[in-house]
């Protein structure tokens, strides 16, 4: 009976695609160089492509991974404005060559359209001073995609490829929503444009083209084996979302790289 | 362990790694400046040419060991008044990479506590200087002053750690390989205790 309803539901959310949630993790630097040493990292909760906002109560953690080591940072935090919604944002120094990882575990979100609660493990990763090493390593998230491409010094039109892992092992099959970060106002000629969806092969191993520059948002959804109580104290279902940001640069000729 | 360590070691170094781009990193460690060269993948370019520049000056030029690292003591008039450093490394087959360690990154060598006791060398030096705390013996230690010096021990304390963990991982074909080697050894050893008998 439960998996009948569970069926019903899922073709509901199928037939009517709905703009899908991303927890969002954007640097405004993707690559950090001798050039400029620090960024300054948004914490928020969004529709990507549509631009529509969510308020973002503070995170329960927002944590730096670097070589095998976590560092706390959420009492960096600072209250932001995302898309008009409340958001999170903070200054990061790098201080010496490596593949950061920024981590966001959200507080659980209550959907009430979708009936059930939220939680997107959300990850983005900032590579520093030439350093590329350690980009392909799980960092024992609940939830997580493992970068199976380098997800940095990519172009628009380059493929991102990523596995699914939850509670550490592969999700066969996961399907995976797609959305770019869309800055520079581009229209969707559907709501099946909006986002795109696909799923991965038997060892949870996703492939994705990414058209256009910018950031790509990756959200694999999955149903935790837990229940959450809502606003109401009633027991509902809790997705669990396994998000990623990759971000894709535009070539540009000589005389253009000159003028930014 | 250390022997399979240092087997893997070898093989690692035999590889060439001439398709990869290389890539320099230097910051201050007590009195000295320590260079890392690194090829993209994260192994460590040794016997590169190590050069820092400053204004125009070679204020000293070295080699990498096996590490990647080339170190040099800082001198005095450029850590009482800090300029940037252009770090650059290169090695033979014309690889070469530039890091300018920037001036405000630079501390002053007076301002290091006495117990600098992280290599053997620098605490030698520092017997050398005993003014090197005269300056902060006699003013009272604000609490900004107390947390900066932890941050920077902290950090010194560290930063072997942290050279140690970005060091790469020997892969899973490696250690394969490390095993094979240690068959390979016994297996000769087996051989000439068997030809004995």
């Amino acid at each position: 009976m439960k998996k009948q309803i569970l069926v019903a539901f899922g073709l509901c959310c199928i037939s009517s695609p709905a703009f899908a949630h991303f927890g969002m993790v954007i640097p405004d630097t993707p690559i950090i160089d001798g050039a400029k040493r620090n960024a300054e990292i948004t914490f928020s909760f969004s529709h990507p492509f549509e631009g529509v906002g969510m308020d973002l109560v503070a995170p329960k953690s927002v944590f730096v991974y670097l070589d095998g080591e976590e560092y706390d940072v959420q009492d960096q935090l600072t209250a932001t404005k995302v898309m008009d919604h409340s958001a999170w944002k903070m200054q990061y120094t790098f201080q010496r060559p490596g593949v950061y990882s920024f981590v966001m575990e959200p507080t659980p979100y209550w959907e009430p359209s979708e009936d059930v609660s939220i939680i997107h493990y959300t990850k983005t990763m900032v590579p520093a001073f030439g350093d590329d090493s350690g980009w392909d390593e799980a960092l024992g998230l609940p939830a997580e995609i493992v970068p199976v491409t380098r997800p940095f010094g990519n172009y628009a039109g380059n493929i991102f490829q990523g596995q699914v892992l939850v509670d550490g092992e592969a999700v066969p099959y996961a399907e995976v929503e797609v959305e770019l970060y869309n800055q520079k106002g581009l229209v969707a000629p559907s709501d099946y444009h909006v986002t795109q969806v696909i799923k991965a092969d038997n060892a949870g191993v996703f492939s994705f083209v990414c058209p256009q520059p910018g950031w790509w948002g990756f959200a694999a959804l999955t149903d935790a084996p837990y229940t959450l109580k809502n606003p109401e104290g009633e027991d509902k279902g809790v997705e669990i979302g396994a998000v990623f940001w990759t971000y894709m640069h535009a070539y540009e000729k000589l005389n253009k790289a000159q003028n930014d | 362990m250390r022997f399979i360590l240092s087997v893997l070691l070898s093989l690692v170094i035999v590889t060439p790694a001439f398709a990869h781009k290389i890539r320099v990193f230097a910051y201050q460690e007590g009195a000295h400046i320590i260079t890392e060269s690194h090829f993209s993948g994260g192994r460590a370019a040794q016997g590169a040419k190590v050069k820092a520049i400053v204004d125009g000056q070679n204020i000293s030029i070295g080699t990498t060991d096996t590490h990647g690292v080339y170190q040099f003591r800082i001198p005095k008039e450029l850590s009482l008044h800090p300029v940037n450093i252009d770090i650059i490394t290169q090695t033979d087959d014309g690889h070469k990479a530039q890091w300018t360690l920037l001036a405000e990154d630079i501390r002053s060598v007076q301002d290091m506590p006495q117990t600098d006791i992280q290599d053997q060398e620098n605490a030698i030096e520092i017997k050398k200087e005993p003014q090197a705390t005269a300056q902060s013996a006699t003013s009272p230690l604000t609490e900004h002053a107390i947390r900066i010096i932890v941050q920077e021990e902290l950090a010194k304390g560290l930063a072997p750690i942290n050279r140690e963990l970005s060091e790469k991982k020997p892969t899973f074909q490696d250690i394969l390989g490390g095993i094979g080697y240690i068959f390979g050894l016994l297996g000769i050893a087996a051989f000439f205790t068997s030809r004995k008998r």
